[in-house]
């Protein structure tokens, strides 16, 4: 019995040599992404609330502006990358699997130009 | 065992609370109105709920994830040991959830 999967298959379903570096990446958003979202639990504890003027004052303040630009773009990233695998486990069917992974990316760049206009939108603002 | 799904699990979950993340500061940058009827949606009892499962959700990602990244690293793959750390990472997930709340009210 032959265990390998036919060099056809292999080339038509996956990127050959890709899993290295997607290893490392998901690793290392990984650790971006445990910082900064440790920042932001310690952010919010020290909210004084959550009505509008508290959201544009916390958004709005230089350190936080950019603690929200980083925990985004690299949470966003480590999602996009999660995503990714549950998308290629689960779904079988070519065309399907594709479409559903351009639109997983797609999504993701899409909230985080939302963010990150939101963000300067509100630090210029004020 | 459960919680290599329930990873997989929360992540997803996570990665919805994502987009509400985001369309929170979203909202913010569009008006008063809107934040409005966002927090009211956030704070009805749906809302409070989903909160709740979301830092549940992230308190779980975060913890075991950092039992992932140990087990990269080659360390703790023993029966005994992973066992251990997946009760630990349930306990400890359910602790720092409880803190969380209590902190913030």
């Amino acid at each position: 019995m032959n265990l390998s999967a036919p060099m056809n298959k292999v080339l038509y379903f996956f990127c050959p040599r890709s899993g290295t570096s997607h290893f490392w990446a998901q690793r290392l958003s990984a650790v971006g992404t445990l910082i900064t979202s440790l920042w932001f639990v310690y952010a919010i504890l020290n909210m004084p609330g959550f009505q509008y003027s508290d959201a544009l004052t916390f958004i709005a303040a230089p350190l936080n502006s950019i603690m929200l630009f980083f925990l985004i773009i690299v949470m966003a990233y480590h999602s996009s990358l999660g995503v990714q695998v549950v998308i290629e486990d689960y779904i079988h069917a070519h065309k399907l699997k594709l479409i559903t992974l351009i639109l997983s990316r797609f999504m993701h760049v899409f909230f985080v130009a939302a963010a990150v206009y939101a963000i300067i939108k509100i630090r210029l603002s004020i | 065992m459960t919680t290599s799904i329930l990873h997989r699990a929360t992540g997803l979950v996570l990665s919805v609370g994502f987009i509400v993340l985001t369309g929170w500061i979203f909202i913010a940058s569009i008006g008063a109105n809107f934040y409005v009827g966002f927090l009211e949606i956030m704070g009805s009892a749906l809302g409070r709920v989903l909160l709740v499962g979301w830092s549940f959700a992230f308190f779980f990602h975060l913890s075991n994830g950092i039992r992932h990244l140990v087990w990269d690293s080659g360390r703790g793959f023993e029966k005994s040991t992973a066992d251990a750390s997946a009760w630990f990472v349930l306990v400890l997930t359910v602790i720092l959830t409880t803190l969380f709340w209590w902190a913030r009210s």
